[in-house]
C-alpha cells in the first residue's frame, strides 16, 4: 500500500514539476521580454539647446612626435576569442545605438565606421596619447609606402586633448614656408576631420609623396579656423652638427636617433677627438627620440662595454635590460649633455644612462618624460593597434615616462636670450667644462 | 515519529525541491533564450573588432583600464563622433542632472552662488532670502568641504555647485573658512528648492513707456515668468519693448513657442521635419499679451536654438525689427533620452524651418539692423545694440 501511495506521489511530483518548470520557463521569458519591452525610453524633453564654445585655450608646449616607433618588433598574439560579455556595463552602448537608429535624423554612418569609432572612443579612456588605433586604409598605406616616411610638410606634432598640434616647424621646409606655427592645431587633413584619430592615422594622412599637395584646417588661437596649401617635399634634416671651438670644448648636436645616428655621431666625433679638446658638449635639446637601437649604441660610444643603459618593463613585472655593446669611443673625455622640454624618449635614455652612470653633467631643463614602448597588433581586418606595453627606466631604476629627467644644473632660456642670440645653456656648458664647476 | 511519518516528510520534501527547481530552471531557460539571442544579434553587427582590440588592450596596456562603465562611455563617446554632428551628444550622470535642474528652473540647494576667486578657491555669495543666507553664511566665506569631500586647489566651481545641490530636504554640511576668523567652522544647511530665474525685467530709465525683458535660458518656467514680466510691465505703463535673447543658447522647444505665443497672436512659429520628412507645424496659441504693440528683438552670435526660433517667427511675420548681430544658426532638434545608468544621450531629431521656411543650420539669421558691440564698448560699459533699440522705438528710425 506505501507503495502505490508512493508511486502516485511521485507521478504528482513530477507532474507538477513540470508544470511548474514550464510556469519558470514562461515567467522568465516574460520577465525578460518585459525588462526588455519596457527599456525603449520615451524622450522626456524636446531640446533645443546649444552652448556656444568658448574658443580654445592652448595648454603649454609638450614637444614630443615618436618619428618612428622604438624597436620592439611585434610579436605574433594569438587572436583571443571575439565577443566578450565580461563587461555587462557595456550593454550601455546597444542601449544608445538603439536609440540612434530609431531616432537621428540624419544619415548614419556605416557598421566599421560605428566600430572604428567605438574602438577610438574606448583608447581614449586610457589617456595615453601612443596607444592608438589605425584603420586597415591608413594602416596599408603605412605598410606600403617606407618612402613616404621621409616625404612630407616638415613638422613635429603631438597629440593633445584628442586634437593634433604643431609642436615645431623645421626652418626652410614646406611648413614653415607655409607660415605653420608652434601651438597651430590641426582640425582636418584634406577634408577628411582628424579629431579623435590616432597620431599614427593622422600623421599618415599629412605624409605623402614630394610634390604632391596637402590641404590642411588649422585653428590658431583668437583666429577663425583657415585653410593652407602644403606642397610636400622630401624632408632632409641634417642628423648631426658638430664644431670644434675656438675654447678648446667640442661640441655636437643631434637631431633624432635616425636609423644611421651613431655612426654619424661616432663620425663627427671621431675627428674632434683627434683636435684633443678639453671636453665634448652634446646636445639633445629639441631631439625628439627615434630609433632604440640607436639610443643604445650612442649611449655605447661614452660607456664602457656591458653597461646597463635602460631597462624595459612590461605590464606583468617582465624586464629586458639593454647592455652597451661595443668599445667606446669616447670613454674619458669631459662630457655634458644639454637637454631641455623637447627631449624625448630616446633622448632621455641616452641622457639618463649617461647621467646614473656619472659619465656625463646634464644641463639645461627638465626633459619631456616620454618614456613608453609601443607594439604594433595587425587586426583581423587589416587595421593596426598600436599598444603602450612597457615603460623605460635608467640604469637607477628612475621612471623616464610621465616624469622627465632633472639636469644636475637647471638654466633656463627666456625668450629675450633667444630674441638677442644668446644660449645661457651652452655658455653654462662651457663654462662647466672649462672650469669643472 | 513513525517511519512512515520520516518517509512522507522525506518524499514531500524531495517533492517540494524538484518543483523549485525546476521552475528556478524553467526562468533560467527562459531567461538565457532570449538573452542569447540578443547576444548573437550584436555579434553579428562585425563590432566583434572592437572586442578583438579590447582584449589586446586588456592583455598588454602598461597602465590602468578603466572599469567597465568608463569603457561604455567611452565607446558611445567614440560612435557618436562618427555622425559628425556636434549636437549628438553623451551626456555623464553629473552634468546630465545640471542639465536638468537648467531646464526646469529649480533644484534642491541652499541658495548661494558659487563663484572662483582669482586664488583658485571656491567663494560663496548668499541669495537673500534662501536658507544659505538665514545660516549665517556670508559673502566671500570659502567652501573647504562638503559633507565629507575636500575642496581640492583643481576643482572648478562647477564640480562645487554638483556636491552641494542635492534632493531637498536632505542636510548639506558645509566646513567654512572666514577672514577674521582663525579656525574653519561647520554649518549645517537643509536643502530647499530653489529657483533660478530664467527671464529679468525692467521698465528702461532713458525712455519712458519702454520697457526691457531678457530671457537667459528656456526653461519650464519661462512661459510664467513672462506673462509675469509682461503683466507687470503694462501695469507701469509699458507700450513699446525691447526683448533681449542676446547670450541665449535654447532650451525647451515648447517654451519658445509659449514666448512666440506672447508676441504673435495665432498663425505658425516653426515648421518641424522628422525622420522620413514627417512633418509638424508649430503655431501660436491665441491670448498673447503683447501682440501688438513696438517689439525689436536684440540678437548676437551667442543667439542659438530655442532663441533663433523664436527671432525667425518674429521676424518672418513682421512682427519685430531685429537689431544686434548675426545668430548662431543652430536649425536642428535634439531629443533627450535616459539611460539605464543615469547618463543621457541628446540626438538630433529633427531640423526645423522659420513660417517662410528659411533654413537656419549654419546660415543664422541676419538682423534687420546691423549693430556691432567692441570689446572697447563693454569695458566701458556701453550698450550699442540696446541704444539703437531704444533709438528705433522712440523715433521709428
Amino acid at each position: 500500500m506505501s507503495n502505490s501511495v508512493g508511486c502516485k506521489i511521485a507521478l504528482t511530483a513530477v507532474i507538477v514539476a513540470v508544470v511548474m518548470g514550464g510556469l519558470g520557463f514562461i515567467t522568465g521569458f516574460l520577465t525578460h521580454t518585459v525588462l526588455v519591452a519596457g527599456q525603449p525610453p520615451t524622450p522626456q524633453t524636446i531640446v533645443v539647446q546649444v552652448t556656444v564654445t568658448p574658443a580654445p585655450t592652448l595648454p603649454g608646449l609638450e614637444p614630443t612626435e615618436p618619428p618612428e616607433l622604438p624597436q620592439p618588433t611585434p610579436e605574433p598574439t594569438p587572436t583571443p576569442p571575439p565577443t566578450d560579455h565580461a563587461h555587462p556595463a557595456f550593454d550601455l552602448f546597444w542601449e544608445t545605438w538603439d536609440l540612434i537608429q530609431e531616432e537621428y535624423y540624419g544619415d548614419l554612418p556605416n557598421e566599421e565606421e560605428v566600430t572604428y569609432g567605438a574602438i577610438r572612443g574606448a583608447l581614449n579612456t586610457l589617456g595615453d596619447p601612443f596607444t592608438g588605433f589605425i584603420e586597415p586604409r591608413v594602416a596599408a598605406i603605412n605598410r606600403e609606402d617606407d618612402s613616404g616616411s621621409f616625404e612630407g610638410i616638415g613638422a613635429y606634432v603631438t597629440m593633445r586633448e584628442g586634437r593634433l598640434v604643431i609642436v615645431n616647424t623645421f626652418q626652410d621646409q614646406p611648413a614653415e614656408k607655409a607660415g605653420l606655427r608652434r601651438n597651430d592645431i590641426v582640425l582636418k587633413v584634406d577634408d577628411t576631420p582628424i579629431e579623435n584619430m590616432s597620431i599614427y592615422e593622422a600623421i599618415t594622412l599629412i605624409r605623402g609623396p614630394a610634390g604632391t599637395q596637402v590641404r590642411l584646417t588649422i585653428l590658431r588661437e583668437g583666429e577663425e579656423p583657415f585653410e593652407v596649401t602644403i606642397t610636400r617635399a622630401r624632408i632632409d634634416i641634417p642628423v648631426v652638427e658638430s664644431e670644434m671651438r675656438e675654447d678648446g670644448i667640442a661640441y655636437v648636436s643631434l637631431f633624432e636617433f635616425s636609423s644611421d645616428a651613431s655612426v654619424k655621431l661616432g663620425d663627427a666625433i671621431q675627428p674632434l677627438l683627434a683636435q684633443k679638446p678639453r671636453g665634448l658638449i652634446l646636445d639633445l635639446r629639441g631631439n625628439p627620440g627615434g630609433w632604440l637601437n640607436e639610443a643604445v649604441s650612442t649611449a655605447g660610444l661614452f660607456l664602457p662595454r656591458n653597461e646597463l643603459v635602460l631597462i624595459e618593463r612590461f605590464k606583468d613585472g617582465t624586464e629586458r635590460p639593454y647592455h652597451t655593446d661595443k668599445k667606446p669611443l669616447a670613454p674619458d673625455i669631459p662630457l655634458v649633455v644639454l637637454v631641455d622640454g623637447g627631449s624625448a624618449s630616446a633622448s632621455e635614455i641616452v641622457a639618463g644612462a649617461l647621467q646614473d652612470h656619472g659619465r656625463a653633467v646634464l644641463i639645461g631643463e627638465k626633459t619631456f618624460g616620454k618614456g613608453s614602448v609601443q607594439l604594433a597588433h595587425e587586426l583581423s581586418n587589416g587595421a593596426e593597434l598600436r599598444v603602450t606595453v612597457a615603460r623605460w627606466f635608467t640604469p637607477n631604476d628612475r621612471a623616464i615616462h610621465g616624469q622627465g629627467l632633472e639636469p644636475d644644473i637647471l638654466v633656463e632660456i627666456g625668450q629675450e636670450d633667444v630674441e638677442a642670440g644668446r644660449d645661457p645653456q651652452l655658455e653654462r656648458a662651457v663654462e662647466y667644462l672649462l672650469t669643472g664647476r | 515519529m513513525s517511519k512512515r511519518t520520516i518517509r512522507l516528510f522525506l518524499v514531500a520534501l524531495l517533492v517540494t525541491t524538484a518543483i523549485l527547481s525546476a521552475y528556478a530552471a524553467g526562468i533560467g531557460t527562459g531567461w538565457l533564450l532570449l538573452h542569447n539571442k540578443t547576444a548573437s544579434a550584436e555579434e553579428a553587427t562585425g563590432f566583434s573588432l572592437f572586442w578583438e582590440a579590447w582584449h589586446l588592450v586588456e592583455r598588454n596596456f602598461y597602465g590602468d583600464l578603466p572599469d567597465s562603465q568608463h569603457l561604455a562611455w567611452g565607446a558611445i563617446r567614440g560612435a557618436l563622433a562618427t555622425l559628425n554632428d556636434p549636437h549628438t551628444t553623451f551626456l555623464e550622470p553629473q552634468p546630465r542632472q545640471r542639465e536638468k535642474e537648467d531646464l526646469s528652473g529649480r533644484f534642491g540647494g541652499i541658495g548661494a552662488y558659487v563663484t572662483q576667486a582669482e586664488d583658485g578657491s571656491i567663494v560663496l555669495d548668499p541669495m537673500p532670502g534662501q536658507p544659505a543666507e538665514q545660516a549665517g553664511i556670508q559673502k566671500g566665506d570659502v567652501v573647504l568641504k562638503v559633507d565629507d569631500t575636500e575642496i581640492t586647489p583643481g576643482m572648478t566651481a562647477d564640480q562645487v555647485v554638483a556636491l552641494v545641490r542635492g534632493q531637498v530636504g536632505t542636510v548639506a554640511r558645509l566646513t567654512l573658512r572666514r577672514q577674521g576668523l582663525a579656525e574653519p567652522f561647520v554649518v549645517e544647511i537643509v536643502r530647499q528648492e530653489i529657483l533660478s530665474p530664467s527671464v529679468e525685467w525692467r521698465m528702461l530709465e532713458e525712455t519712458a513707456e519702454t520697457g526691457y525683458i531678457r530671457i537667459t535660458i528656456f526653461s519650464d518656467r519661462t512661459d510664467r515668468e513672462l506673462k509675469q514680466a509682461l503683466g507687470e510691465l503694462t501695469g507701469q505703463g509699458m507700450t513699446h519693448l525691447v526683448l533681449d535673447l542676446r547670450g541665449n543658447g535654447g532650451g525647451l522647444l515648447d517654451a519658445a513657442v509659449d514666448v512666440a505665443s506672447e508676441f504673435l497672436d495665432s498663425g505658425p512659429v516653426l515648421h518641424q521635419v522628422e525622420k522620413g520628412e514627417k512633418e509638424t507645424t508649430f503655431t501660436a496659441r491665441s491670448g498673447g499679451r503683447f501682440t501688438t504693440g513696438p517689439l525689436v528683438v536684440l540678437v548676437d552670435g551667442g543667439t542659438a536654438s530655442a532663441s533663433e526660433i523664436v527671432v525667425g517667427a518674429l521676424q518672418d511675420r513682421g512682427r519685430a525689427i531685429i537689431v544686434g548681430q548675426k545668430t548662431y544658426g543652430k536649425g536642428s532638434v535634439q531629443s533627450v533620452f535616459d539611460l539605464s545608468d543615469g547618463s543621457s544621450v541628446h540626438i538630433t531629431s529633427a531640423q526645423w524651418f522659420t513660417p517662410n521656411r528659411r533654413q537656419i543650420s549654419g546660415q543664422g539669421l541676419t538682423p534687420d539692423v546691423e549693430v556691432a558691440i567692441s570689446d572697447e564698448d563693454r569695458s566701458q560699459g556701453r550698450d550699442p545694440q540696446l541704444e539703437r533699440a531704444i533709438e528705433l522705438l522712440t523715433t521709428g528710425q
